[in-house]
């Protein structure tokens, strides 16, 4: 067990798949010489060299789909777009190519292609590089998507994408990037999207993913000095939705609280949220709450972008609603 | 499906084979990014990649779409050595794309080959073609390459029975051409047609007898290698 930074975990899944299968190749923007926006790849040129590890031009497309037509022809590329923001140019290859070919072939093409993505809001990047798409992509059958929130997550997710024969997507989180956590390298991982019950506890259930989990297990601990019990479940994966973990908790707490970084109209919440009642719905003693970004582009502000993405107060804020039983959006009957 | 062949091509690469991509497109696809994208990269990295562009001067119904209608110009932006071909004449394609393709796969770096040619009906089931002047679907039929190619065999070459006959310093005397291009008398070409219909009609006859795809087929084809995996 050692304490990594999460992109030191990441760093640490590549290093550890390319060094046992020489199939293994990392290509994108930056990630040679430089080692990575996020330094994920730091090193990685320096001892696997540049066939491996391949700095490309300013093209998301056409290394995406480079990536696809390589994974094709018995590579494993592991494909950095270097954020979510610029992963719209790609859309035709993850969605046309990487997502429909083992489909349209019959299966007979296997699809082991891994595309990491930094994503979520960072810290004043403004509107067009703070981003959250996880919608864009979860509507997409034969795309697996994984969203690590901790750097042993991280670790596992990455390594179980790259041996996967599936397309996946790892939708890392750019305000992760440094932080600090316990990663065993050697104990077995869970499987890649099994969610995982953060913190157990009986009054409601939060269900939240990457970042937003960890706030989540923020406003848990401060809704547990108000006498509220808590449970957070950390889904780690987006596509599939490991259901079960979900409903297995709804059913016992009988309430839902559901916390997205990501705008709330159409977003993963509101799947989460329509799948759960659908499975739940005599089990709730209220309707599933969501905790969202506002529906706004993600101001340069400070001040604004603290207002429009969830913070841990805003979830234990709608928690207390919830554990009360009274849902502020629910009008009451005329 | 250009960014599948430099994918493909890498793949090549990466694991030395003696192979080369070849991969084909319209004169309509050229003016999507991707285009300059993938050249670039081939260029960039040497890739062993063939790009044809066959060029039936019609991106569906538009005639007019590019700037510079000659495609493989487009390739000299990327230091990419590029020719344009009579896409109507077999054996200038075979030429062209015989000597490219040796090119490549010794490690030279991609090509591009711009055939020109023509489409005889409308783009799709939905087109009738009808923006094309009247008489260019004529014209470009009277120069069909297959119709072309199989006249040039039963003018030209004698039977393999005469051939057989007049020894084989006869046939040699007859230039290199006739012989290391091989030949087909009428009895031999009557035989490709026919086992090229019958080809077809097979298939089309097992297709059509074939049973339906069921639901599960569709799920087990978009996840053929989750079967075995624990994924929740």
């Amino acid at each position: 067990m050692e304490t990594l930074r999460y992109w030191q975990a990441l760093n640490h899944a590549l290093d550890t798949e390319m060094a046992s299968d020489e199939a293994v190749i990392v290509l994108g923007e930056d990630v040679g010489l430089y080692g990575g926006t996020y330094r994920v790849t730091e090193g990685l040129y320096a001892k696997y060299g540049e066939m491996r590890v391949r700095d490309t031009p300013i093209s998301e497309g056409s290394f995406t789909g480079l990536g696809v037509g390589a994974a094709m022809a018995g590579l494993r590329p592991v494909v950095e777009i270097m954020t979510i923001n610029f992963a719209l140019l790609a859309l035709d290859a993850l969605i046309n190519m990487a997502a429909k070919i083992p489909f349209m072939s019959g299966g007979q093409y296997a699809m082991p292609l891994t595309v990491r993505i930094p994503s979520g809001t960072a810290r004043q990047l403004a509107a067009q590089h703070s981003q959250r798409l996880e919608h864009t992509l979860m509507n997409v059958p034969g795309l697996r998507i994984v969203v690590p929130a901790t750097p042993q997550d991280a670790y596992w997710q990455l390594r179980q994408a790259i041996r996967a024969d599936d397309c996946v997507i790892v939708l890392e989180h750019e305000l992760l990037n440094f932080d600090q956590g316990p990663v065993d390298e050697h104990s077995e991982a869970p499987p890649p999207h099994r969610a995982s019950v953060r913190r157990t506890g009986s009054d409601l259930t939060m269900v939240s993913y990457s970042r937003m989990a960890n706030e989540a297990l923020i406003a848990a601990k401060h809704l547990a000095d108000d006498g509220i019990s808590a449970e957070v479940i950390d889904l780690r994966s987006l596509s599939p939705i490991d259901w079960d973990t979900c409903a297995t908790s709804v059913r016992k707490t009988g309430r839902l609280l559901i916390a997205e970084e990501d705008c709330r109209f159409a977003g993963a919440g509101a799947e989460i949220a329509s799948s759960l009642t659908e499975r739940c719905f005599h089990y709730l003693h209220a309707a599933p709450l969501r905790v969202a970004a506002l529906d706004l582009p993600n101001p340069y502000n400070k001040r604004l972008e603290h207002q429009i993405i969830p913070q841990p107060e805003d979830i234990a804020a709608a928690a207390r609603t919830l554990a009360l039983g009274h849902n502020p959006l629910e009008e009451a009957p005329a | 499906m250009r960014l599948i062949a430099i994918g493909a091509a890498y793949a090549v690469m990466f694991r030395g084979l003696p192979e080369a991509v070849i991969c084909f497109f319209g004169d309509g696809a050229v003016n999507q990014g991707t285009f300059h994208e993938s050249l670039n990269m081939a260029a960039l990295w040497k890739l062993p990649v063939l790009f044809v562009c066959e060029n039936n001067h019609y991106q569906i119904g538009i005639h007019r779409h590019s700037a510079v209608t000659e495609v493989h110009k487009r390739a000299f932006a990327y230091a990419i050595s590029a020719a344009k071909v009579d896409g109507m004449d077999v054996e200038a394609i075979y030429n062209h794309a015989r000597q490219a393709l040796a090119q490549i796969r010794a490690g030279q770096g991609p090509q591009l080959l711009e055939f020109e040619t023509y489409r005889y009906r409308g783009h799709s089931m939905a087109d009738p073609g009808v923006y094309r002047p009247p008489g260019e679907v004529a014209a470009y039929k009277a120069q069909d390459p297959i119709a072309a190619q199989m006249r040039e065999l039963e003018l030209h070459y004698p039977d393999a029975e005469t051939l057989h006959a007049l020894g084989l310093d006869s046939t040699e005397s007859l230039g290199g051409r006739y012989v290391e291009h091989g030949h087909l008398d009428t009895g031999g070409l009557k035989d490709l047609e026919a086992e090229i219909s019958r080809e077809v009609e097979d298939a089309v006859q097992y297709a059509q007898t074939s049973s339906e795809p069921t639901l599960d087929d569709a799920r087990s084809a978009l996840r053929p290698h989750w079967l075995h995996q624990a994924l929740i």
